[in-house]
């Protein structure tokens, strides 16, 4: 069964975005995998282009609905840089809490979605249940589910009274409760174990030199955290742990995940308790003659990258760099030598996003161009 | 040959299939309140299949291939067949389980043509597994029904009237789990069929009537598993203790499905090899050693 090859994708029950993957097999072994994109190419860059810097945070809201709040967060961090203003700590404490709700449903989520590619469907819909509790929380505080950004420059859309404090302890209690159960049947599953352990090993090394960041990077012993790094929003009032795990498998990104949640909620029950009283500013008029600014936050995914170009109060040039970008470039080479059965669990470890990650498709009579760096520079530099 | 045709045999026939359909039905439910779903009415699988019937088939190009379109067909056959031997004995007569085994693995092999014959990469790789996966377990139910019948001394399938007989042999009735498990593609054993890696196998590219018959055959199989176990683990004494046992037999199913997540192909290999070495020795055990 030489050459025999598998397309996996654009439609296929394993990957949740369209993506298309051609594995080379050997028997029921991968020799060589490529990957090709360009399916949930939006074209967000050059929609932000011409447009009035709210308008583009109305934009960058809409690149992903599973890290819905990283994108803005980042586009208002680098806005803010440029008026150089320093948000009042009220803005700051609101904008880290849906912060953390934010990574506390993407986290579950994938939880739920990684089991069920390894076929279990129980817990699926018990972590659909959990998130449930932060969907209905973030509804409450944005009157959004899925998109449920509150970032405005200078401020935040909602401000939150008592009522809402008390409502988010209880349901984050809920799923506080919840957590641990699950996190002891992951780590003690010998079925799971057996599928997530050892599988797509990624070295420190490795994660270093593909500049993987997240998860990810965690998982293989990385420290490396926006969020301690460059601290922004309220990070800096809050005491948590970088979770590592050094093993650098699918099991241990599963856990370094499944800890991050039980540090969200504890970040977001600090916050809760010390949350600061004062009005929250009014949303005046964002005006900019010229600059430009990068901002990055740490996304559930990892570190989200804006660069913001603006000219004649408009948006001159944007570039967004998501996590999900740094992690293509392993995927591949993850997969040589695995078995069929090993696809989805590598793929689902990685968390790919496509819908963040598209970002540019350069397509010249019908033949993509891949060029080097030299090349890149000697052509269009 | 004796054919055992009185009323209940012959009504039990007609209805076998309705009878899978309402197993199926209970299967999706218990398996949604496990899953803290409400689930679809037990009577879905009966709209499902009655659907498929109407509509029509798809323009792929192993369509054209006669094969193709006839394999389902048979294979709804052959299972249904099954039904011959167990529970309720029609056809019997000297040694007639070696006739059974040699239909089950028929069943068995068609499953492996349709896949190949279905001119789908994922097709090809499902029935790939099926045949290293049928090398183990098919011996290994071939070796445990040899077990049944030589610890009972019985010629025929239908002279078989020994109740409890887990207790009286545990080894071969857990070996017979395990091959359950893999037959109805049921978690951590479902390799083959695995939906998220090779998205069902062969029935990738079947559709309307052929899809059809495959559904049926595959609540047919879940229903034979379910009698087949019920009966050789605890035996038949009336109609209605053996239904209770039936659905206790299917609720261990449905919990063992709910409750694990699949195991990878070289893993269930390895697993069913150490199946088939205990389903050997518990033969040797019961031949030439008495404890």
């Amino acid at each position: 069964m030489h050459d025999f090859k598998l397309p996996i994708g654009p439609h296929h029950a394993a990957i949740d975005e369209p993506s298309c993957l051609r594995v080379s097999m050997d028997g029921n072994y991968i020799v060589e995998a490529s990957l090709r994109l360009g399916y949930a190419h939006k074209g967000i860059e050059k929609l932000l282009e011409g447009k009035r810097i709210e308008q583009g945070l109305h934009i960058v809201d809409h690149i992903c609905g599973i890290c819905s709040v990283a994108h803005p967060s980042c586009y208002v961090r680098a806005i803010e840089k440029m008026l150089n203003y320093e948000p009042t700590p009220r803005v700051n404490y609101i904008r880290t809490i849906v912060s953390e709700l934010g990574r506390v449903q993407s986290h579950i989520f994938w939880a739920g979605f990684m089991l069920h590619e390894i076929g279990f469907e129980t817990m699926l819909a018990y972590f659909l249940r959990e998130r449930e509790h932060v969907l209905e929380i973030l509804e409450r505080l944005t009157g959004n589910r899925v998109h449920f950004a509150i970032h405005k420059v200078r401020t935040v859309r909602n401000d939150i009274n008592d009522d809402d404090v008390r409502f988010i302890k209880e349901k984050i209690a809920e799923v506080e409760k919840k957590i641990p159960d699950y996190v002891k049947t992951i780590e003690t599953n010998k079925v799971i174990k057996a599928r997530l352990v050892d599988v797509g090993t990624i070295t420190k090394k490795m994660a270093k030199n593909y500049s993987l960041v997240g998860p990810i990077a965690r998982g293989s012993g990385v420290f490396i955290d926006v969020r301690k790094d460059d601290p922004y929003e309220a990070y800096e009032e809050v005491d948590f742990n970088i979770v590592t795990e050094m093993n650098g498998d699918a099991h241990a990104r599963m856990l370094v995940r499944m800890d991050e949640i039980l540090e969200s909620i504890k970040i977001i029950k600090q916050l809760l308790k010390n949350i600061p009283e004062g009005p929250v500013p009014q949303f005046p008029p964002v005006i900019i003659e010229e600059g430009m600014e990068v901002g990055r936050v740490e996304a559930p995914r990892g570190e989200n990258f804006h660069l913001i170009k603006i000219k004649d109060r408009k948006i001159d040039r944007a570039r967004i760099r998501p996590p999900t970008f740094n992690f293509m470039s392993i995927f591949t080479k993850l997969l040589e030598g695995r078995e069929i059965g090993d696809v989805p669990v590598i793929q689902a470890s990685l968390d790919p996003c496509y819908a963040c990650m598209e970002r540019v498709v350069v397509i010249k009579d019908g033949k993509t161009e891949v060029l080097n760096e030299d090349d890149f520079k000697h052509k269009y530099v | 040959m004796i054919l055992n045709i009185s009323m209940f045999n012959l009504l039990f026939l007609v209805l076998v299939i309705p009878i899978s359909f309402l197993l199926e039905g209970i299967r999706r439910k218990l398996m949604a309140r496990m899953q803290n779903r409400i689930g679809p009415p037990i009577w879905q699988p009966f709209y499902d299949v009655i659907k498929l019937f109407e509509k029509g088939e798809s323009d792929s190009s192993a369509n054209e291939n006669i094969i193709f379109r006839a394999v389902p067909l048979l294979y709804f056959i052959i299972t249904f067949s099954l039904f011959l031997f167990i529970p309720f004995p029609i056809v019997s007569f000297h040694l007639d389980f070696i006739l059974f085994i040699y239909i089950f693995i028929l069943s068995g092999a068609l499953y492996i043509i349709l896949g190949v014959v279905s001119n789908s990469p994922y097709g090809y790789i499902g029935s790939m597994r099926d045949i290293s996966l049928m090398l183990c377990y098919e011996i290994v139910f071939a070796i445990v029904i040899f077990t049944f019948v030589t610890f009972t001394n019985i010629q025929s399938l239908a002279d078989f009237n020994e109740m409890w007989m887990i207790l009286k042999l545990p080894i071969a009735s857990a070996c017979l789990f395990m091959i359950t498990l893999v037959e109805t593609r049921i978690t951590p054993y479902d390799t083959v069929e695995a939906y998220t890696e090779i998205i069902g196998s062969a029935e990738t590219e079947f559709s309307g009537k052929g899809l059809a018959f495959f559904e049926i055959s595959k609540n047919l199989k879940l229903a034979f598993f379910v009698f087949l176990t019920t009966l050789l683990f605890f035996g038949f004494k009336d109609l209605i203790t053996f239904s209770i046992f039936s659905l206790i037999m299917l609720f261990v199913l449905v919990f063992t499905e709910a409750t694990t997540c699949r195991y990878r192909m070289d893993q269930t290999l390895n697993i069913l090899i150490i199946v088939l070495f205990f389903a050997i020795l518990e033969l040797i055990r019961i031949n030439f050693m008495t404890w």
